[in-house]
């Protein structure tokens, strides 16, 4: 196991920057989730990692080694592709055993990890399987075998999930979320799904257009948003967004959208008065409350364990999620109240959080 | 009205019809070429043709030893194989590293590749006679199998090319991150990907080798270093030509080749898909 640390990194294509200076702290034994849309440099940045692609300026360090110019063999990572990169033409035995084989390893000791790592997965009965005989989520698991049996520094797992059927899905985010817990091996592990990040990781990477917009525990990402774009990429349903200015008249303020309506909020920030701010509310911290803002229901989904309500407030759409079961209909009025300790205040132009 | 299945069987009549007479243009010389093989030489001539003769191993018998068929048969496959596993160890190194190296100006490369194989035999022969015999390679073996690369190579090249296009780099990047080089991930990893297409090119490269008169002919003039293509010419001379010496001869020659193809043809037929053959 080691510690990660990625200082400044650049990257370019051909004179075309995609990674601006990235610095990603990673501790040992730590669970780190890279998640952003796609393009934004997350699997490149991976890859760097891995020795895959060139780094065009900052440093790579897996322990207390410099690893920018180790050639992909000596780095002692280990990696699930999101294709997972099964060799068509061995068994999964053989897939597993591959690295130990190539490092010269008698047959007894490959024998031995592959079994072990085949006990962890419960892949005894495949071995002598070849890829194309196993079902999606068995492939996966041989991809994670053959990581295993490495016994790495470092995993990397790039997208490993977005092959698999949703119900899959989940249950291989708890497997893998498992495996960690058990081997505390440290993990960088890239996604687009930021409900496997929330999930899965010890620590966040939101990352957009190359660079690093915030980095930090889950909840702590989805609690304090530090700008728009991680506010809005964190949290599903997403966070609601209005557009308003900032009024500040001696006590209480509050922020007015150009219809009228008063959204609370616990303290101005000290921006001032009449400021142009976006107003960013989760759909869980509204409330039903006379003397809410007026809303009708477009749209009522029941979920079972909560209902989630798209509301129109003057010509833009909000969502609401309720626990409690009220009868709603497509048409009503209805009066919502954001928490005004639970809003968040964006600057309108910057997009950073003013609050 | 005609139903659909009907109109399915009609189709599929019409099909094997259209099959059968393929067969049959493509068969029938070679069912001539065996039957004349075997038939006593007067009625090889006789008309109304002999369809089933009473077979004879005569032709076969002078064949061997009479003639010096078993050398140039011999020499044929040394020649033919030689500039096979030349033509295909360098192909496959050639275009793996077209398809994946970052080479500046590797696309003008790969087409050039191409241009080399557009040009005709014939054209070329005049340049090699000039420079093989600066270099001692005339009446050389394996000067006349380098000759062979001129068009064996090129064809490799550009089959394996589309060949490792189509294995996902994924599998390499794995490989290496697994521990390997890049020739061990080669090696391990993307050549066995690439056996249909390396089956299939080898076949070819040897056929065309196999096949070949031309280089044959004026690179090589040692009565015992000939291969089989010029080696049967001299069957038949402008007086006489001997018919079922020559079909005894060419049905030998045929059957390396047909026996290959008929083991190999699973494989033939991803390689043909794959890569496009030049006619």
């Amino acid at each position: 196991m080691a510690s990660v640390q990625i200082h400044d990194v650049r990257k370019s294509f051909g004179g075309f920057e995609v990674l601006h200076g990235v610095s990603v702290p990673i501790e040992d034994g730590q669970f780190v989730v890279l998640v952003g849309p796609s393009g934004c440099g997350k699997s490149t940045l991976l890859r760097m990692l891995a020795g895959l692609e060139k780094i065009t300026s900052g440093t790579i360090s897996i322990g207390d080694r410099v690893v920018n110019d180790v050639q992909p063999k000596e780095r002692d990572i280990a990696m699930v592709f999101q294709n997972y990169a099964l060799y068509p033409h061995m068994t999964v035995a053989q897939n597993m055993g591959f690295s130990l084989k190539l490092r010269g390893a008698d047959k007894s000791e490959i024998d031995q990890k592959v079994n072990r790592a085949a006990d962890i997965l419960d892949l005894r009965r495949l071995l002598e399987r070849f890829p194309r005989q196993l079902s999606g989520g068995q492939r996966q698991r041989v991809a994670m075998g053959r990581a295993i049996v490495r016994d790495p520094q470092v995993f990397l797992f790039d997208e490993p999930l977005s092959n698999l059927d949703a119900k899959l899905r989940v249950a291989m985010r708890a497997e893998i979320k498992e495996l960690h817990q058990r081997l505390k091996t440290t993990t960088v592990y890239v996604t687009h799904d930021q409900i496997e990040a929330m999930t899965m990781a010890d620590k966040i990477v939101v990352m957009q257009d190359g660079i690093v917009e915030q980095m930090g525990a889950p909840l702590e990402l989805y609690d304090r948003p530090e700008n728009k774009f991680v506010a809005g990429f964190i949290g599903s349903p997403a966070m609601n967004f209005l557009e308003g200015t900032l009024k500040v008249n001696g006590g209480q303020p509050w922020v007015e959208t150009a219809n009228g309506a008063k959204l609370p909020i616990t303290a101005a920030p000290a921006a001032g008065n009449d400021k142009a701010v976006t107003y960013g509310i989760r759909p869980e911290h509204l409330e039903f409350a006379d003397d809410g803002i007026e809303a009708e229901v477009v749209v009522v989904e029941p979920m079972g364990s909560e209902t989630q309500v798209v509301a129109r407030i003057g010509t833009q759409d909000i969502i609401a999620i309720f626990r409690d079961r009220r009868p709603v209909a497509p048409g009503d009025k209805i009066h919502l109240r954001p928490r005004a300790n639970s809003a968040h205040l964006f600057d309108k132009e910057t997009g950073k959080r003013v609050n | 009205m005609i139903s659909l299945s009907m109109r399915k069987r009609f189709t599929s009549v019409r099909t094997y019809l259209l099959v059968a007479l393929l067969l049959m243009f493509v068969g029938f010389p070679l069912y001539w070429m065996l039957m004349s093989s075997l038939k006593n030489s007067s009625d090889i001539v006789r008309l109304p043709p002999v369809w089933w003769p009473l077979p004879t191993w005569e032709h076969y018998d002078e064949l061997f030893s009479v003639t010096k068929f078993g050398r140039w048969f011999l020499n044929s496959l040394i020649v033919c194989s030689m500039s096979t596993v030349i033509a295909v160890f360098l192909g496959v190194i050639g275009a793996y590293s077209l398809v994946r190296l970052k080479v500046p100006g590797k696309e003008v490369l790969a087409r050039s590749v191409l241009l080399a194989y557009m040009f005709p035999g014939v054209l070329l022969v005049i340049p090699l006679v000039l420079v093989f015999s600066h270099l001692g390679l005339i009446n050389s073996q394996f000067g006349l199998s380098l000759a062979y690369l001129t068009f064996a190579l090129p064809f490799v090249m550009w089959v394996m090319r589309d060949f490792f296009g189509s294995v996902p780099v994924d599998l390499e990047e794995a490989a290496m991150i697994d521990g390997a080089s890049r020739l061990e991930a080669l090696r391990d990893v993307v050549i066995p990907q690439a056996y249909p297409g390396i089956i299939a090119t080898s076949i070819f490269a040897f056929l065309f080798a196999w096949n070949e008169y031309l280089f044959s002919a004026i690179l090589v003039r040692d009565h015992d270093l000939m291969t089989l293509p010029p080696a049967m010419a001299n069957f038949a001379s402008a007086m006489d030509t001997r018919w079922g010496l020559v079909m005894a001869a060419s049905t030998v020659a045929t059957l390396p080749m047909a026996m290959a193809f008929a083991f190999l043809q699973k494989y033939l037929v991803t390689g043909i898909g794959a890569g496009g053959v030049k006619g």
